[in-house]
């Protein structure tokens, strides 16, 4: 069947609560989906964000009272890029050995991954390059 | 606040089986851990099977939940077996990183009901 076309990058606000989770997935899902990427790759990339996103949502030390979590998805070539950006400060070492397995997931699936932390806030970016399966 | 995740029940002699249906993330994960030791305790099971073959999305939440559930059983002497197909979501993930005291996992439930009926 024919893929909708590619729409361009797709921009994601949501509060950051884990019921914004499933909301999320689902429309990464879809844009993964109109991106060509397969069923595979595109259930590793959803899983290094859902890892971020978790993260966002658990980590912050000082979460602001309206905390949103960003997540800006685009094509860059035949690759995907996916940043994740919360605006709370973390731990610098996971809190809890749950979340040393998060990190510890989305690195194994993520391809190239990058962690800035800054006051403001933290942000993940992966890097997946289509055609490449990375553990 | 969580929202509620289905999952399937199966009581047979050998074993109370559970099978979530749709994604597992952190906010289901607390629903899910108190709605199967309920069922573990109502059905007094001596060996749960968490079959995962239906997970369509599952992340370190949903190992957690299974660290939290092997902890909880052993406390009563009630097995914990986890099925993860070939081919799932759950293989992928359990074959990602290394990891201890989730309890046996099989690749599927006939071999799991076989390692609780032993």
């Amino acid at each position: 069947s024919r893929r909708e076309a590619a729409g361009g990058p797709l921009t994601v606000r949501l509060p950051a609560e884990a019921t914004s989770l499933g909301p999320l997935r689902e429309r990464l899902r879809r844009w993964l989906d109109a991106e060509g990427l397969d069923r595979a790759e595109a259930a590793d990339v959803l899983l290094a964000v859902g890892e971020a996103a978790s993260n966002a949502i658990e980590h912050p030390l000082e979460p602001a009272p309206a905390a949103i979590v960003v997540t800006l998805a685009r094509m860059e070539g035949d690759a995907v890029r996916i940043s994740i950006r919360d605006h709370g400060r973390w731990d610098e070492e996971p809190s809890a050995p749950h979340r040393g397995r998060g990190m510890n997931i989305m690195q194994a699936v993520a391809g190239e991954l990058a962690i800035d932390r800054t006051p403001e806030g933290t942000t993940v970016t992966i890097h997946h390059r289509k055609g490449e399966r990375v553990a | 606040m969580s929202h509620e995740l289905q999952f399937d029940t199966d009581r047979l002699p050998e074993a109370l089986i559970a099978r979530p249906l749709g994604d597992i993330d952190m906010a289901v994960t607390p629903g899910i851990q108190a709605d199967v030791l309920g069922a573990v305790a109502r059905h007094s099971a001596g060996c749960l099977v968490v079959d995962l073959g239906s997970a369509s999305y599952i992340d370190s939440s949903g190992i957690e939940l299974l660290f939290r559930l092997h902890g909880a059983l052993a406390a009563d002497g009630v097995e914990l077996i986890v099925v993860a197909p070939d081919g799932s979501n759950a293989a992928r993930l359990l074959g990602l990183v290394a990891m201890n005291d989730i309890g046996e996992v099989r690749r599927s439930l006939a071999e799991a009901l076989h390692r609780c009926g032993s």
